[in-house]
């Protein structure tokens, strides 16, 4: 065994949170900000209220670039950077969803390195300079961007999704305010909501698995059994928000260290094929590749059927078979209050995609965390399973 | 396990002069190490050692690999952050995804392009170290098939045929 754990995010969540964030730049002597959104965090309001916390403070808050897409790609980066470096910027502020967080860390990461080629830094571990701060205001509780060393960005010139995994790409702080979570809908709730739980999860079972990975992810998955129906059902119900906003970082912290697994393999390449959004992807092969993993990780679903259903009591395999159920109950009635497809036939799949699906899939650096080696048949019968 | 670094550096060097064979003679004769490798769609990779002379660097022609000792740049560099975990990986002691997930190794390029690599490299861990070793290390390690087992005493005689050259 061998642990190598890293979070050096400073986590600042709760009821107005966002008012705290003119002291985290003060701090780091930030003059001058970029700040990265989308079209979305504008229409909704989010940006606005993110605006009055800097009302009474001397920060110019000028320079935005919001045409982050919902999959941002290389181009979208290099627009960014071009704005950070005309307007002289000492800083980042992403405020959105994954897509724009991670548009904030490929930014961070060419600015620190001083270039424009994006591509030339792909890998893991390339960066050697962390690079300007960097602040994630994370819009959806789910993908734990705030918290991770990992961003996906999309080139259109290769037809491809780019990784980039390092710890310079973490953020330097995260500032998580249920407020800015209340707008959320129904259906992007439940998605990044199943993407928080498949991280702890498949954190939990991985290879990489350890006692700081698994205390996070155990947690996790319990405030998302316990808070993810109610923020569904009442987006304005700020518990649940605080409580899915705390568990989509203690699974982001989890997964950074521990890393994920098939599902991801399979929502990645899926999500790349049908272009679906990545928490959906995640929710239909969710099941699907916790039941190939069954039989190597019983005693782990055994645990984790505590912070679910502490009353059941039977056998190791009794245990993690209704575990299993559990997440299957859950899925169900997340996809009944939401509207979350049930099957990949509801979004747009057709058979002659599942080579090129395959393809991505055994190709994905997820499935190297995975106690289950990926292979075809492995990824067939996961397809197979979540039609 | 690398208590005794200095001691391990010659076995290393070993080690990794079986690798490069490896890696030459499995293209020429394994239809699937070569097809598996081709499939990652680079022309050069290489491994080495974080600042050591630990290093091999492998271009990739259709009709051929070759290995050499040269520091040019190649599109995908596979650089293990330590001695230790190079070691244990070039001696069947953990898989290269092993030592990736241990993040025990810095990765320049496409992680795509790595997981094919690694991937064939597993196909030639596989092939090169005997089946009661490497079972502890592969997931789903099935055993090796008859052709298989044949593969392994042709690499070894091949090896030791060219030992010293
Ligand atoms: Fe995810």
């Amino acid at each position: 065994m061998f642990v190598e754990f890293i979070v050096p995010t400073k986590i600042i969540t709760g009821v107005d949170a966002i008012f705290r964030l003119p002291y985290e730049l003060e701090l780091r002597d930030v003059k001058k900000p970029i700040l990265l959104t989308d079209q979305g965090i504008l229409s909704a309001g989010i940006y606005d209220l993110v605006k009055q916390a800097f009302d009474e403070y001397k920060f110019d808050l000028q320079v935005v670039y919001s045409d982050i897409p919902l999959e941002t790609s290389v181009d979208s980066v290099k627009e960014a950077y071009r704005l950070f470096i005309s307007e002289n910027c000492d800083a980042i502020i992403a405020l959105g969803g994954g897509s724009v967080i991670d548009t904030g860390k490929a930014l961070r990461m060419m600015v620190s390195e001083g270039t424009d080629d994006l591509i030339a830094l792909s890998g893991a571990d390339n960066i050697t300079k962390k690079g300007v701060t960097f602040v994630a205001i994370p819009t959806t509780a789910g993908t734990g961007s705030e918290v991770t060393g990992v961003a996906v960005i999309f080139d259109k010139l290769s037809n491809s999704k780019i990784a980039f995994a390092s710890d310079f790409l973490i953020p330097d702080v995260a500032v998580l305010d249920p407020e800015l979570t209340v707008s959320m809908p129904k259906k992007l709730t439940a998605a990044s909501g199943m993407d928080a739980l498949s991280h702890a999860i498949e954190a939990y079972i991985g290879i990489q698995s350890n006692e700081i990975s698994k205390a996070l992810a155990f947690r996790s998955t319990k405030l998302i059994f316990d808070n993810l129906i109610n923020a569904i059902m009442d987006g304005k119900d700020r518990n649940a928000r605080f409580n899915m906003l705390m568990a989509s970082p203690m699974a982001g912290m989890a997964f950074s260290n521990s890393m994920v697994g098939i599902v991801h393999s399979l929502a990645h390449a899926a999500g790349a094929v049908l272009h679906i959004p990545h928490g959906v992807a995640i929710s239909l092969f969710l099941l699907a590749g916790l039941k190939e993993n069954l039989d190597r990780s019983k005693g782990d679903f055994s645990e984790l059927l505590n912070a679910v259903r502490c009353d059941f009591l039977g056998s190791e395999d009794e245990r993690a078979e209704e575990f299993l159920n559990a997440v299957s109950d859950l899925l169900k009635e997340v996809r009944c209050l939401s509207g979350l497809p049930s099957g990949l036939l509801e979004v747009g799949y057709k058979p002659e995609f599942e080579g090129r699906i395959i393809e991505l899939a055994l190709t994905d650096g997820s499935s190297i965390f995975s106690k289950v080696e990926l292979t075809e048949e492995v990824a067939r019968r996961m397809i197979k399973a979540s039609l | 396990m690398c208590k005794l670094i200095k001691s391990k550096v010659l076995v290393l060097k070993i080690l990794l002069d079986v690798f490069e064979k490896a890696l030459v003679f499995l293209f020429l004769d394994d239809a699937e190490f070569k097809k598996m490798l081709l499939k990652a769609d680079v022309d050069c990779f290489t491994i080495r050692v974080l600042k050591t002379d630990f290093l091999v660097n492998v271009t990739i022609k259709r009709d051929g690999l070759f290995v050499d000792k040269s520091k040019s740049k190649c599109e995908l560099e596979i650089i293990f952050k330590d001695l230790c975990t190079a070691f244990k990986t070039f001696s069947g002691l953990i898989s290269l995804e092993e030592a990736f997930a241990q993040k025990g190794v810095i990765l320049k390029g496409s992680i795509a392009k790595a997981l094919t690599v690694t991937r064939a490299i597993k196909r030639l861990q596989t092939l090169v170290f005997p089946d009661i070793w490497i079972k502890r290390v592969l997931k789903n390690f099935k055993g090796t098939s008859m052709p298989e087992k044949l593969v392994f005493y042709k690499f070894y005689y091949y090896y030791l045929k060219n030992l010293g050259r």
